[in-house]
């Protein structure tokens, strides 16, 4: 991996965006509060040609989010909210959410949240769940994947699923990759221009050596990472046996959810299997069994 | 069509026709997705909507909107007497855009709706289509003729028979009195053209009870009046389903065990098999795929709960 393959995650600080070495990528964090999105992004804009890979949006809800005068700037946005959907907001609110340019990153702690889910994707609503979550459900999440991937009709796309099944051909899918947190690739900044390899160093205000403009040495990336593979694997731990290992890598056990994440794996190869098996038409089977 | 009947009730077995409750099965969220999933991969446009409740379903609202929203057009069947509920309904949310109404009336009880003095808001007569179900063999269409003209409803007339035989007591109309409505009809169609407004039949007289010069003025008077039945059928909260809403017949079918329509439309094939009236299983009609109104009109008259197959 070459250094100027980084993505670096930042504020939409413009003295911050200066230091971003040249080259490099940047996905820019944005606080939005009642329409202030715009106004943020487009300080960025004018000052020089910087590599926009992509928008993390917090908003209060889902009423801040709609609030925005301008919600699409051409780039892939994940738009995260401190509150809970509510089904009658979204379904008032559905025609103005179609775009694909957005995915929300979700919580997924119980049966509401899975239904919140589903009606996002059948109204053709990208998703992002967050595997990380200490409060994730895991039985959940085992209906989801069925759901999603033996349904009858289209579905917007629901990450990770989607992604770690494009990993099950690909061999070389890493899941920390879709919460941009492989540490060879990304690194997290605060307003300070300090960094971290991981959302959760960062907010656990484990730093490297290294500041924003100095590049990242290959030694940094040592006891700083949140995971540790190889050292799974010499140490014979349960992760290593898992049949999501190479998919994973030991990424959810560095968030405390192994063993629960197992069941997860096996549900997600049990419905490839049964999607291969019956050609796709199992849909009632999946929906019966639940 | 495909009807979802959000609520089902459970009446005391003992004294089922005094009207006491004993428990209420609703549509569950997680079941509608997937009910809706199904009819999206089998191209499904409309989607009715009923229930056994006075008010339909808690999340009424919200399901009209989803429905919505999936691309299908919701169509809202409701009796003269949830109407009031209805009306209150449409007034307070915005559930008259993209939407069809559906109110099924008697050919015989004076209700509520039918009152002079009974006015509905304009967005929701717009979109509102009568249905009768007819249970005698006077029918006489004209006060619903008036009636649509009277509250600018939808310019159409559902026209739904109700069968019966003797062994059961409810309302409905015997085997032996379908050739006289099908005089009836066939007499009122004048009333049909002069008010402009069309008679569609949802489950009609068999076509051996009319007579050729009935029939005949029938096909003049261009009335697009179908003897072959589509996928119609009604799906329960338990994902049951039964061909025209037959309730005897809903613990037999479920959509868990269906792929798509056509998998539906063989095994009601398959069960009409066991259904047919002695004349209907050597008719030539029948078996030249012409008509199959009196198999259907049997199911729904000759099953009396409990009934073996």
């Amino acid at each position: 991996m070459t250094r100027n393959e980084r993505t670096y995650i930042l504020p939409p600080e413009p003295a911050l965006v200066e230091r971003v070495p040249q080259g490099d990528g940047v996905i820019l964090e944005v606080q939005i509060e009642k329409a202030s999105l715009r106004k943020q992004f487009m300080r960025l804009l004018p000052r020089r040609s910087i590599g926009v890979q992509g928008i993390r949006i917090h908003c209060k809800d889902l009423e801040d989010f709609l609030a925005a005068e301008e919600r699409s700037f051409g780039h892939e946005m994940d738009v995260s909210f401190n509150t809970r959907l509510d089904i009658a907001e979204i379904l008032a609110h559905s025609a103005e959410l179609e775009n694909d340019m957005y995915r929300f990153v979700l919580p997924l702690q119980d049966a509401h949240d899975s239904l919140v889910i589903k009606l996002l994707g059948s109204l053709g609503i990208g998703i992002l769940l967050d595997l990380r979550d200490p409060l994730f459900n895991w039985r959940e999440a085992g209906e989801l994947i069925a759901d999603n991937i033996l349904n009858l009709a289209p579905r917007g796309l629901l990450e990770p699923i989607a992604s770690l099944l494009h990993g099950l051909e690909k061999k070389d899918y890493f899941l920390g990759e879709i919460y941009h947190e492989d540490p060879r690739r990304y690194a997290w900044v605060d307003e300070q221009g300090r960094m971290a390899l991981s959302e959760k160093d960062r907010g656990a205000g484990n730093w490297i050596s290294a500041r924003l403009g100095d590049g990242i040495r290959e030694e940094d990336l040592g006891d700083q990472t949140i995971f540790h593979p190889h050292d799974l694997l010499r140490r014979r731990h349960r992760c290593a046996f898992c049949e999501g290992f190479f998919l994973c890598r030991g990424y959810l056990d560095a968030y405390g959810q192994e063993p629960f994440c197992q069941g997860f794996f096996n549900a997600l190869f049990d419905a490839v299997c049964i999607r291969g098996t019956k050609n796709g038409k199992t849909g009632h089977e999946t929906h019966a069994h639940r | 069509m495909p009807e979802i009947c959000l609520s089902t009730i459970t009446k005391n077995p003992q004294e089922p026709h005094l009207g006491q409750t004993i428990s209420t099965w609703l549509f569950d969220w997680h079941d509608l997705i997937y009910v809706l999933d199904f009819f999206k991969a089998n191209e499904a446009r409309e989607v009715y909507l009923s229930g056994e409740t006075a008010e339909l379903h808690p999340d009424f609202s919200k399901i009209v909107n989803y429905v919505r929203q999936r691309g299908f057009l919701p169509c809202i069947i409701v009796s003269g007497l949830t109407l009031p509920w209805l009306q209150q309904l449409v007034v307070r949310s915005s559930l008259m855009e993209n939407v069809r109404f559906i109110c099924r009336l008697t050919d015989s009880s004076p209700d509520l709706f039918a009152n002079e003095a009974f006015n509905l808001p304009r967005g929701l007569a717009e979109n509102l289509i009568l249905e009768v179900l007819i249970i005698r063999e006077y029918f006489d269409p004209t006060p619903f003729l008036q009636l649509i003209r009277r509250q600018g409803l939808k310019q159409e007339l559902i026209l739904n028979l109700v069968p019966c035989n003797d062994e059961l007591t409810g309302p409905g109309l015997k085997p032996e009195l379908y050739g006289s409505l099908a005089r009836r009809f066939a007499d009122s169609l004048d009333a049909f053209m002069d008010s402009g407004i069309f008679p569609v039949w949802r489950r009609g007289i068999p076509l051996c009870a009319f007579t050729d010069s009935d029939l005949g003025r029938v096909c003049k008077a261009g009335m697009n009046h179908k003897w072959r039945q589509g996928q119609d059928f009604v799906v329960y909260p338990d994902l049951s389903f039964s061909p025209f809403g037959v309730p005897s017949l809903r613990k037999r079918l479920s959509l868990l065990e269906m792929n798509s329509f056509a998998d539906i439309s063989q095994s009601i094939g398959k069960l009409a098999q066991g259904f047919l009236f002695r004349r209907c299983s050597v008719c030539s009609l029948r078996l030249r795929k012409l008509c199959d109104e009196g198999v259907y009109l049997n199911w729904a008259a000759d099953l009396s709960p409990g009934k073996p197959l």
